[in-house]
């Protein structure tokens, strides 16, 4: 049938034996989540051949939210009755559609000969729930997201069944929405391991577990030690060394990262503050949710107080992201920051889409240069011109430039030929541990006694 | 015009204008399926006081619906369910002061033979005419 699919006389969806009309959604015309989910549960029964297999049908609109904070309310329950009266029009008789959540629905398909009629349905809603819907003058697109779980393969029980759902809904989600996903143990054992990782993650600061190497950065003027980059490490009982790649992302996801930013803001001051040599800075990387609070400047001045750090040894690295996402607010802890002494680095700069120039209104010290350009400023010429052209800026907006990443002797070279004034990378060392540092710095001492007893000799 | 608060069901008038891409087939000629849609919208669309014109041109559909704001929805609504196109896209949603195909529950002009009813283009139809073979021209080079 590739004829009109029914609509105004669609299939009832009280086609299950219990199902009283008191049991559907008023707004939607569909199940109420209770009467689904009980529908799913006595149809939950493995017998000796394994029971009889249905399917779920996991479904969330994708822009659901955007409609109602943009239209309003009213125009948001227009919408999902009209998902409703779609939805009636695409099921079969049989399938039983409710709706469990805001914007989600869930339907069972009990008739199932095949898992294609399952992957049938899902992309019948997924393309008509993609169409246009004329809501009050307004024409609102939505489109959908489909899981879809198989009992008794995916699981046996009721809850298990629909969290198997969920979880390819997630999964389409996650891949871009607009499609379908059949669920997969492999995702039920990722949201296992993330739900572990996140609860590691929640007491890793109260368990200690976290700790700050140090990355040394040179004054290529005069070749000596300028300072350390702090950079966050999770020591994991059974994992050993997390890299912040591995966890960051989460951590800003489930909102940690804030007062684990806090934390290297502190512990960074404190042991900057017990190194021998007080010409010595300290770099800290601030992220974009610590850079849009308000309260970042009175951190910075309580673990400066805390710690006896002067300002002008401690810089705060920021992205121009941070600094873009919210730029007014972002001007202003610069800003206020900047009068405590402290100052203001731009990282990772080259890998944004914006220029210098864009941000010549924020109170920078220095420009950090991608590592992404210093790899191969020795073998193109591209890297080293775009090199060239942000230190010479830099230098006339009165920045200092540092590359990032130098591991060999030819990119340094490049790196002093086209004007930058600091360097940082495995040429000089690795990030060491907080107990190497001190060995690392009389190291330094040493050479640089050595290279003055040449140049005076 | 009318003034707030007073507007008659009759008044206000709603236009909403898309094109789609029509769905082959095999089984159907698309004569047939032109003469089923229009003998629908000729059936339904008088007794909601719905009025417009169909456009078919390459495998594409342009539609304008003019009526009251609720007999209007209601009709897209019915259409976007609708297997045999896909591909909407709406254009115009507006409120005009007068309609511009007032005389046709459906008129329909195509590079197909069709039910009569074929449009002559009256002067207040012809912007929205116009819109309607632009947008078939503008979408053809889309998806060939
Ligand atoms: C491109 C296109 C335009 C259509 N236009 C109309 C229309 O203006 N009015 C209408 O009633 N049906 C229209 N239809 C048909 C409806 O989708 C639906 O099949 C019809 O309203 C069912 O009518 P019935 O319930 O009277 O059989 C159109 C379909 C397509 C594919």
């Amino acid at each position: 049938m590739t004829h009109a699919a029914p609509t105004a006389a669609a299939p009832s969806v009280a086609t299950d034996d219990l199902d009283a009309p008191s049991r559907t959604d008023s707004l939607t015309g569909l199940l109420q989540r209770d009467a689904l989910l009980d529908a799913l549960s006595r149809r939950c029964v493995t017998g000796p051949g394994g029971g009889t297999p249905f399917a779920l049908l996991a479904l969330d609109l994708d822009r659901f939210k955007a409609v109602n904070d943009t239209l309003g309310h009213p125009v948001g329950d227009a919408l999902l009755r009209a998902v409703g009266r779609r939805i009636r029009g695409a099921i079969r008789g049989g399938d039983l559609a409710g709706r469990i959540g805001g914007d989600e629905f869930a339907i069972l398909l009990p008739q199932l000969t095949a898992e294609a009629e399952a992957t049938a349905l899902a992309a019948r809603l997924v393309e008509l729930l993609a169409r246009p819907f004329l809501l009050d003058g307004h024409s609102v697109v939505t489109g959908c997201s489909v899981g879809i779980a198989v009992f008794p393969t995916d699981a046996q029980e009721a809850d298990a069944l629909l969290r198997c759902a969920d979880l390819a809904l997630y999964q389409a989600k996650a891949e871009g929405r607009g499609d379908q996903r059949r669920f997969q143990p492999v995702l039920r054992a990722r949201a296992e391991e993330r739900r572990r990782m996140e609860a590691d993650l929640r007491a890793a600061i109260g368990l200690g577990q976290f700790e700050l190497h140090y990355q040394p950065h040179v004054d290529l003027g005069t070749g000596a030690l300028a300072g350390f980059e702090a950079l966050l490490r999770w020591r994991h009982p059974q994992r050993g060394l997390v890299p912040p790649g591995e966890f960051v992302p989460l951590a800003e996801e489930i909102g940690l990262i804030v007062p684990i930013g806090e934390w290297v803001l502190r512990t960074a001051c404190r042991e900057a503050a017990g190194w021998p040599d007080a010409s010595l800075g300290v770099s800290v990387n601030v992220s974009a949710p610590q850079l849009a609070r308000r309260d970042l400047a009175a951190q910075v001045r309580a673990a400066l107080a805390a710690s006896g750090l002067a300002p002008h040894r401690l810089e705060l690295e920021v992205t121009e992201t941070a600094l873009l996402h919210d730029a007014s607010t972002a001007l202003a802890t610069c800003e206020e920051l900047r009068a405590l002494g402290v100052r203001i680095s731009l990282d990772d700069f080259g890998t944004g889409y914006s220029s210098l120039t864009q941000l010549r209104s924020f109170p920078l010290d220095r420009v950090k240069i991608d590592r992404s350009f210093v790899s191969d400023v020795a073998t193109r010429a591209e890297s080293a011109a775009i090199v060239r052209a942000v230190a010479g800026l830099g230098a006339s907006l009165g920045l200092r430039t540092t590359a990032e990443g130098v591991e060999t002797a030819a990119q340094l070279d490049q790196l002093v030929a086209n004007g930058c004034t600091d360097a940082q990378g495995f040429l000089f060392s690795r990030p060491v541990p907080a107990a190497e540092v001190l060995a690392l710095i009389a190291r330094s001492k040493r050479q640089d006694a050595a290279a003055q007893g040449r140049i005076s000799a | 015009m009318s003034t707030p608060g007073t507007t008659t069901p009759d008044a206000a008038l709603r236009r909403v204008i898309y094109v789609s891409h029509a769905v082959a087939d095999p089984a159907q000629p698309m004569e047939a399926v032109i003469g089923s849609i229009l003998d629908a919208a000729r059936r339904n669309n008088a007794r909601t006081g719905v009025t417009g014109a169909l456009l078919y041109s390459q495998r594409r559909f342009a539609q304008v619906l003019e009526g009251p704001p609720a007999a209007v929805e209601r009709i897209f609504e019915t259409i976007q369910c609708d297997l045999r196109h896909d591909h909407v896209t709406v254009l115009e949603v507006s409120s005009p002061a007068t309609r511009a195909f007032g005389d046709w529950s459906m008129a329909f002009a195509g590079d197909i033979k069709a039910a009569p009813g074929d449009i002559h283009p009256a002067a207040p139809s012809e912007r929205v005419l116009a819109i309607l073979q632009q947008a078939i021209r503008n979408t053809e080079a889309a998806t060939a």
